[in-house]
């Protein structure tokens, strides 16, 4: 055993994570984008959907509480920062760039790909 | 039996990389010792293979990483034949620039943004590959795979090319440079299933061990060497832990954890309830940090 290699896997431990892995990489894979007018709600749409597909981590919830200060009401999130990363879309309220967000459901991996161009 | 999703993000990526060999007169490979720039080094060997990496590998070491990223980094080096290069912010060190005596801000500048931008200009580097993912931060979900940098080091977020498929544009200006990132498509998980499933050598941070920690700004510090000033009286506690995400030592918190193995690591990476970048207290120092420090130059 090489000297930097961890304590070696128990067979259960080593047949539930090949079970994990094959299954994650058998899925079918899925491109979703969205189409709308401004401010129709394309980035809160796929925003909400990381959301709910429980992809974000609590202490990005936290983030995400205290940046929606202001921009929605008091204890409410703005699911659009979930896509909207850049200063600058932050200020204006606006997707500039398209952002890409990866979500893996039970059936498939979906690629999510917010394209705006004004 | 057709491709599988794993199957398809290394041919992604190990086409990036191969037109990252073609296009540019003088790459390299960010190589950090984390889990991602771990698995860019393995994509690599494999793109090239069994030819050896047709570029150097790059470490940029601010002196206090983990004594293990050093030690697992040069057995790494020698047992593939990489040929390495250190850099360091020598003129910064001596200034006394440390992560005790600095704000996050000053040493991450001068530590790893400027000697960052030190070594592409030292040995004239026109590319550089780094393992950075879209999934890890907000800002990072807007970069290019092929993302130019100015002649001034700097990312210009609202002057990207677009990028559209896999029509890659390699272009350089003068002075201009790329950063390219092939695991750009993957997630953390995808990370730990091609550990996984490639047996891809990891530093042993990753895995729980009884380490000495002293607690700091609500997260676990290790105290990996007698640089780390303690409070009169204060001894480290030993407590197994283990390291989601790895760097600097006195800005990365560990978390308790009973995963001593790869397997227990995937297992419980499944179940987490926190992001891998929690741990990193230099992402936190005000908002839009990432996206500031990275038009500044950052990796």
């Amino acid at each position: 055993m090489a000297p930097d290699a961890p304590a070696p896997d128990t067979a259960a431990a080593v047949d539930r994570v090949a079970r994990l892995v094959d299954a994650e990489a058998a899925k079918s894979q899925l491109r979703l984008l969205t189409c709308g007018s401004v401010d129709d709600g394309k980035s809160t749409l796929l925003g909400r959907l990381l959301y709910d597909a429980g992809l974000i981590y609590e202490d990005q919830v936290a983030t995400l509480l205290e940046e929606s200060r202001g921009r929605v009401p008091e204890g409410e999130l703005d699911f659009s920062l979930l896509l909207d990363g850049l200063l600058a879309e932050r200020e204006q309220g606006i997707t500039i760039d398209v952002a890409w967000r990866y979500v893996a459901t039970r059936h498939a991996q979906v690629h999510h790909r917010r394209l705006s161009r004004p | 039996m057709g491709m599988n999703h794993l199957d398809r993000l290394e041919a992604e990526s190990i086409a990036i990389l191969r037109e990252t060999a073609v296009c540019f007169r003088n790459p390299v490979l960010l190589y950090s010792v984390g889990k991602d720039s771990s698995v860019v080094l393995h994509l690599a060997r494999k793109a090239f293979h069994p030819a050896p990496l047709p570029f150097p590998v790059l470490h940029v070491d601010t002196g206090w990483k983990f004594r293990d990223m050093i030690r697992h980094r040069d057995e790494i080096a020698a047992r593939y034949g990489l040929d390495l290069r250190v850099h360091t912010n020598e003129e910064a060190a001596r200034a006394g620039i440390t992560p005790f005596t600095a704000t996050a801000a000053v040493y991450n500048q001068a530590m790893k943004t400027e000697a960052l931008k030190q070594a592409l200009a030292r040995w004239a580097f026109d590319a550089a590959i780094g393992g950075a993912r879209r999934d890890e931060e907000k800002s990072r979900a807007k970069e290019r795979v092929f993302s130019l940098r100015t002649p001034q080091g700097r990312w210009e977020p609202r002057q990207q090319r677009p990028e559209f498929w896999h029509a890659w544009n390699t272009h350089l200006g003068p002075g201009e440079t790329m950063r390219v990132f092939p695991l750009s498509d993957w997630t953390e998980r995808d990370v730990w299933d091609y550990i996984w499933r490639e047996a891809i050598p990891l530093v042993p941070l990753y895995f729980a061990r009884e380490r000495p920690v002293v607690r700091r700004q609500g997260t676990w510090i290790v105290v990996d060497d007698d640089r780390f000033p303690l409070a009169p009286g204060e001894r480290p506690e030993l407590r197994r832990v283990r390291f989601r995400s790895i760097g600097c030592y006195p800005y990365t918190g560990a978390v308790e954890s009973d995963a001593t193995t790869l397997a227990d690591v995937i297992l419980e990476m499944r179940t987490a309830k926190t992001s891998e970048r929690q741990g990193r207290l230099i992402d936190h120092d005000v908002p839009g940090s990432m996206e500031r420090k990275k038009q500044e130059g950052y990796f």
